[in-house]
């Protein structure tokens, strides 16, 4: 018996699996709404423009903005005008 | 005896279905389909006389078998007696790839290094996969088993879908209705699971 095997067969759709195991569409479809629920819901325009007053990171950490700049840049800057080491 | 055709994508997983083995049943689930294979277990395969050719027939179907015998112990349960199921399905599969060594490989599992040889003397010689009882062991046993030259699953992304599974694994019990996952239908709807997790985190 080898101790590794090459595979070369293409990789199986999420479809493709869901038939060869008995999975109905519509229990995909509900395992696909289930799994999109556990990611952070893309930016959009109107958020990255700063509408919300909100800044959302890549990874969906909420924090302030002000302006199109986040409050974290703005005290930064104003307390390196103000002398005050971080 | 006729010969079932052989699905090259299909593992046979030989594996303990209790509690205590359910990190490594989910990772032997995401570690495999994130390699582009399908799990088949015995899951499905009612109890009866016919229970051991419906075994031999799926083994017969699947290019590959893992058998993890690392749970193979003595129960809690008077008379102490020791858990065999895999061992014998282990010798089918031996067997079978015996006879048609084109057709069928097989790797076996253990979480402790060469307590297999000392418990299956019979396998001297026989290179086990050690997997230190962890799920992280059981994806890079897998990805060391089974090598893809193009579209490679690392083991820190089958760490990342494990980690999803996991998290998701309470509302996929739900929706199954079922707070058994060593049942036909989570096992199915895990391996489905897995399938979508690979696609959506390819396509992030």
């Amino acid at each position: 018996m080898g101790r590794s095997v090459i595979i070369t067969t293409p990789i199986p759709s999420v479809e493709e699996v869901a038939r060869s195991v008995g999975v109905s569409q519509a229990r995909l479809r509900r395992i696909r709404e289930i799994i999109d629920g556990t990611y952070p819901p893309k930016t959009s325009k109107g958020m990255a423009s700063g509408l919300d007053g909100r800044h959302r990171d890549a990874d969906g950490k909420i924090t302030e903005k002000r302006g199109n700049r986040k409050t974290v840049s703005l005290n930064t800057k104003k307390r390196a005008k103000a002398g005050i080491s971080s | 005896m006729t010969r079932p055709r052989v699905e090259p994508n299909s593992v046979f997983l030989n594996i303990p279905y209790d509690k205590k083995f359910q990190p490594l049943y989910l990772a032997y689930i995401v570690g495999l389909t994130e390699l582009g294979l399908t799990p088949k277990a015995t899951l499905a395969i009612p109890g009866g006389v016919a229970r051991l050719d419906r075994i031999f027939s799926l083994i017969q179907q699947c290019g590959y078998s893992v058998h993890d015998l690392s749970r193979v112990e003595l129960d809690r349960t008077p008379p102490p007696t020791p858990r065999f199921n895999m061992p014998v399905e282990l010798g089918l599969a031996i067997a079978w790839a015996k006879l048609n060594p084109n057709r069928h490989t097989w790797f076996v599992c253990e979480s402790v290094n060469r307590r297999g040889q000392k418990s299956v003397s019979d396998l001297n010689g026989t290179d086990f996969n050690i997997h230190d009882g962890t799920p992280e062991g059981v994806m890079r046993e897998l990805a060391n088993a089974f090598v893809r030259r193009v579209d490679r699953a690392t083991v820190p992304q089958m760490m990342r879908s494990y980690m999803k599974i996991k998290r998701v694994l309470p509302k996929i019990k739900s929706n199954a209705g079922s707070e058994n996952v060593f049942t036909a239908r989570m096992f199915s709807e895990l391996i489905t699971t897995a399938a979508a997790i690979r696609n959506k985190e390819k396509l992030l």
